[in-house]
């Protein structure tokens, strides 16, 4: 399915800031959008581009927290299995005992969540995409709007 | 032996009062060496459940309740019969509806049933503690004229700590007026160290439902022995009028494990009637109806006939009439859907053409009532359920739901009775996530790692009283669903009450009501149906769109959608699993998504079924072969077991079972695999195999393929119907994603995810999404162009209401042409004003000077 992009520097910064602010969805933008350029700078990339990457590649991701499922096991152990959202679509997070002995408050109390971990690619030609997480880079709890605050300044 | 039997003993089932759960009495009773015991809730809602735990454990189970009689005092009313136990039902009623029972119900509906006065906060028991002998006697001589048998009046003997004096005077009154008196001690917790909960459970009544109740005085309410007893009251009488009690409700029991189904018509009548109207169907659906069609129906007619349900299948006949009449989309789930007979009278999959199997749905093993559940569209769910109340007024009333306290809810209950300011609350909870879920508190606080060093892990009184309480039954609610059709009046099965709309509530649950036999039908919401139909509105203004219900199954623009994994909105195929599973299976015909509703269940995940089918789907393994039997059962999904019907055919072909046995096997295999049952099963298939003419180590090799993936198989009928919503949801997202965005948005919460996931997600794929406007949004989401306006609503603050009001007076005096105009028509708070303004609802209406003025001010 073709995916239209909104553009980076076609982002009204100031409406994605305000919605943020006022609004439960996102008309204008995705708000992460809004500070992608300052994301790339610390080499975390968008949903879309991680079709390009290889299993076991290192990647890192950032996105809005959406679902935090985690469904009862046989042996008991729990994984968690993370749906986070960028400007371009979702991205599926596993994360495993180990990780979660040290990120599991992180992810349990972020709405905004930015991870590195090793990525998964199944099905048909690798068209589905996770990520095993290995360590959780940031995690912001607050109101988003603070998370866009320094960008709308700057304009 | 103990001789002594609690006669007024209140469970968790009395909310917020009770600490123990009616199993939990039966256990202590029979580990006390007590051979009967009361329950005597303030209602009927623990009673099924606490009879058959008692009749499971040899104890004689009496049921009773506490009604509030004219006079403000409480009354215990014990059944003797089960026609006393209608009686006790329609008593309990009558309390729940008009707050207590008029002397002329009690002298209509008394019959049969034990009375047990005095009790703790009854008119006789307070004028016995103030010495006035004489207000008590009118009290009881009251009572005992308009009770059916004067002989079934018993007084209540107790000592609570009040002194010997009350005891003496309480059995002197009954003597004087020759009533029998029974020693009771309101038992509300099982053992005294229990009080606690009590005092908590009273405090959270207090503290969060501002209910005026005063806790019981003391620690004495608990499940004495008799010997405690006889300490207590030193009249030996009292202390054995409670065997003679006992005695009289003896005869008691309630017809659980029979079916008690209504009989609308002659059963012979039924059948002839469903049958005319089956065949009908038939002829008027196919151009050339098959004989594999004709033999099929003939064939669950006679099924249908010989357990005496036609009229079953006729009254949902008649309720999804009424349905098509009303335009409301519907459809069967469940085993049902494999019927050629649900199918020609209710619609959905082909069960012929797909391949489904009757006798999973119905078969003579079954002494169950089979189940026809029904998904409706969620919004109009409430119309059928009032046309099915309205059918039988005296005969239905809605199941009840029953509460319990979660860890979450009873660390948050429990604070509150404490006294924890709200703020402190709030901070201790918030550390507890909701994914605990079931999870015990004090295991999770010292396994899951996000709780280390919670603030809540330092508070262990309340995380003891919390643990203690989680579990605990708080309150009862309206089933979303589920409306019981007794064979008669329904008060003789079940205490009924009034929700807040008027809706008639049992007090049964919905295993009580399979217990006792009664007919349930589940009339299930579905949003996506919700959904759908937004969505078909949508197309039939634009005059655009196909019909839904006759759409081809084989679109490829639908399955190219769903091989591209983005399903998001998409019925049952949304979750990262599922979209996961549609990469690695890449659906390419209805059957692929029959198996992949199938796959992505806990059963095949975790017995690494779902890689073996995709391996072999793909050609990546090769099928193995056992036998030409076991092929053939399982040719549709490349040799794995994935469907429950898939093990009764190969126990009905290759061990030689009955469907009904089949069945019975498949069932056992699911929900009991104690060694001795296995071994009983292994025996029984074996020998089956044997007779067939198969070897010995082939009927082992195939009995334990069998047994390994047995109980990880999904209905497939059940599988084939969702598949069918998946199927419709998927083709609306394909062809018209417009309309299917805005039916999933305008559906409430449809699926997994937030309505902000689905709008990000028309936005990616080009739909614009417009900002909410005063001028332009509605009540929900609308089209606009080939673009979606944002409703009001989404903007934080602006409930309902307010949309409203904005909308009014949109109607009445056109649209708003400036911003101080809107504030003019609909004035709202500065905060909202700002809001809006943040939000781009007055984005294109001209500046006024008032702006220039607000910000000259500001300055």
């Amino acid at each position: 399915m073709p995916e239209r992009v909104n553009r980076t520097n076609r982002i009204d910064i100031a409406k994605v800031y305000n919605e943020a602010i006022s609004m439960k969805v996102f008309c204008h933008a995705h708000p992460l959008s809004a500070i992608r350029p300052m994301l790339a700078k610390q080499d975390i990339i968008r949903a879309t581009d991680l079709r390009r990457f290889q299993t076991g590649a290192i990647v890192r991701v950032i996105g809005l927290m959406v679902i935090v499922h985690t469904p009862p096991t046989k042996s008991g152990k729990r994984v968690m299995f993370l749906t986070m959202e960028d400007e371009t679509g979702l991205i599926d997070v596993v994360v495993f005992p180990n990780a979660q002995k040290v990120y599991a408050r992180t992810i349990l109390t972020s709405r905004v969540l930015a991870v590195q971990g090793k990525l998964q690619r199944n099905g048909v030609k690798g068209i589905s995409v996770s990520i095993v997480m290995e360590k959780a880079l940031k995690g912001w709890s607050g109101a988003l709007e603070n998370l866009l605050k320094p960008q709308a300044r700057g304009r | 032996m103990d001789n002594f039997v609690h006669l007024e003993v209140v469970s968790g089932f009395s909310f917020l009062w009770g600490t123990f759960s009616p199993e939990d009495l039966v256990l202590a009773v029979s580990s006390m060496g007590q051979k009967a015991v009361a329950l005597t809730d303030y209602g009927l809602h623990g009673a099924v459940r606490f009879y058959r735990a008692a009749i499971a454990s040899g104890i004689q189970a009496i049921i009773g309740a506490r009604v509030r009689i004219w006079d403000g005092s409480q009354v215990v009313f014990l059944a003797t019969d089960f026609g006393s136990y209608g009686n006790l039902c329609r008593l309990v009623s009558f309390s729940c509806s008009s707050g207590g029972v008029t002397r002329q119900d009690l002298s209509h509906y008394s019959k049969g049933l034990v009375v047990i006065a005095g009790g703790r906060d009854s008119r006789i028991h307070i004028a016995l503690k103030q010495g006035r002998q004489s207000q008590a006697e009118v009290c009881l001589l009251e009572l005992k004229s308009v009770l059916d048998n004067p002989d079934m009046l018993f007084l209540s003997v107790r000592n609570t700590g009040e002194g010997d004096r009350l005891v003496k005077d309480t059995v002197e009154l009954a003597g004087s007026l020759n009533i029998n008196a029974v020693a009771t001690n309101e038992v509300t917790f099982l053992k005294s160290e229990d009080y606690i909960l009590h005092r908590v459970l009273v405090d959270i009544q207090r503290r969060h439902h501002h209910r005026k109740v005063v806790p019981l005085p003391d620690d004495s309410f608990f499940l004495a022995s008799g010997g405690e007893m006889s300490q207590r009251i030193n009249y030996h009488e009292a202390i054995e009028n409670t065997g003679y009690v006992a005695s009289l409700c003896r005869g008691f029991s309630l017809p659980v494990g029979r079916l008690h189904p209504p009989y609308i018509r002659n059963p012979a009548e039924a059948s002839e009637k469903l049958g005319r109207r089956c065949f009908r169907e038939l002829a008027c659906g196919y151009a050339n109806v098959g004989v594999d069609y004709i033999r099929r129906l003939d064939q669950e007619l006679e099924a249908v006939r010989k357990a005496q349900i036609a009229d079953f299948f006729l009254l949902v006949r008649n309720i999804v009439d009424f349905a098509r009449s009303r335009k409301i989309r519907h459809s069967v789930r469940g085993s049902a859907a494999g019927s050629l007979i649900v199918y020609l009278l209710l619609g959905g999959v082909d069960p012929v053409a797909n391949d489904l199997l009757f006798e999973r749905f119905i078969n003579d093993g079954r002494g169950d009532m089979p189940d026809i559940d029904i998904d409706f569209d969620s919004e109009r769910r409430d119309e059928i359920i009032n046309y099915v109340l309205g059918l039988f007024p005296k005969q239905t009333a809605m199941v009840c739901t029953i509460h319990k306290l979660k860890c979450r809810s009873a660390v948050r209950m429990a604070a509150r009775a404490m006294g924890y300011p709200l703020h402190e609350i709030d901070r201790l909870a918030s550390c507890l996530p909701w994914s605990l879920r079931g999870r015990d508190l004090k295991l999770s606080l010292e396994e899951a790692p996000e709780l280390r060093g919670a603030p809540i892990q330092k508070e262990t009184q309340l995380v003891d009283l919390a643990s203690r309480l989680t579990g605990l039954p708080f309150q009862s609610s309206l089933h979303l669903g589920g409306v019981i059709i007794a064979p008669d009046d329904i008060n003789a099965w079940s205490a009924v009450g009034r929700s807040p709309n008027g809706v008639p509530v049992s007090q049964l649950d919905k295993d009580d009501v399979e217990a006792l036999g009664l007919l349930k039908l589940d009339i299930l919401g579905l949003r996506m149906h919700t959904a759908i139909r937004k969505a078909i509105e949508i197309l039939d203004e634009k005059g655009i769109g196909p019909d839904f219900d006759r759409i081809g199954l084989d679109d490829r623009m639908t399955y190219t959608l769903l091989c591209s994994t983005h399903s998001v909105g998409v019925f049952q195929l949304e979750s990262p699993g599922q979209r996961s599973l549609l990469g690695a299976l890449q659906p390419r015909e209805f059957k692929d998504l029959v198996a992949e509703v199938s796959l992505f269940r806990p059963g095949p995940v975790e017995g690494d079924m779902v890689n073996v089918y995709i391996r072999r789907r793909n050609g990546d393994e090769p099928v193995p072969f056992l036998h030409e039997t076991i092929s053939e059962a399982l040719s549709e999904t490349y040799g794995v077991i994935l469907f429950q019907e898939q093990v009764l055919r190969i126990a009905h072909f290759f061990a030689g079972l009955s469907y009904a046995e089949a069945d019975a096997f498949r069932r056992a295999m699911t929900k009991d695999r104690r060694s001795g049952k296995m071994q009983l099963l292994r025996k029984s298939f074996i020998e089956g195999a044997l007779a067939q003419g198969h070897s010995d180590s082939l009927a082992e090799e195939v009995f334990n393929h069998v047994s390994a993936f047995a109980s990880y198989g999904f209905c497939k009928a059940h599988a084939a119907s969702f598949a069918h919503i998946t199927y419709q949801s998927a083709y609306l997202k394909a062809h018209y994603p417009q309309a299917f965005y805005l039916g999933i948005l305008n559906a409430g919460q449809v699926g997994s995810y937030p309505h902000s996931v689905v709008v990000n997600e028309a936005r990616r794929r080009g739909i614009r999404i417009y900002p909410p406007h005063v001028n332009s949004s509605g009540l929900e989401y609308r089209a606009e162009g080939w673009g979606i306006r944002t409703p009001l609503e989404e903007i934080n603050g602006v409930g309902p209401a307010m949309a409203r009001r904005v909308m009014a007076s949109r109607e009445r005096f056109g649209p708003f042409r400036s911003r101080e105009e809107f504030l003019a028509r609909v004035p709202v708070p500065r905060r909202i004003e700002d809001i809006l303004s943040m939000a781009g609802a007055f984005e294109g209406m001209e500046d006024s000077e008032w702006e220039l003025i607000r910000e000259a001010h500001n300055a």
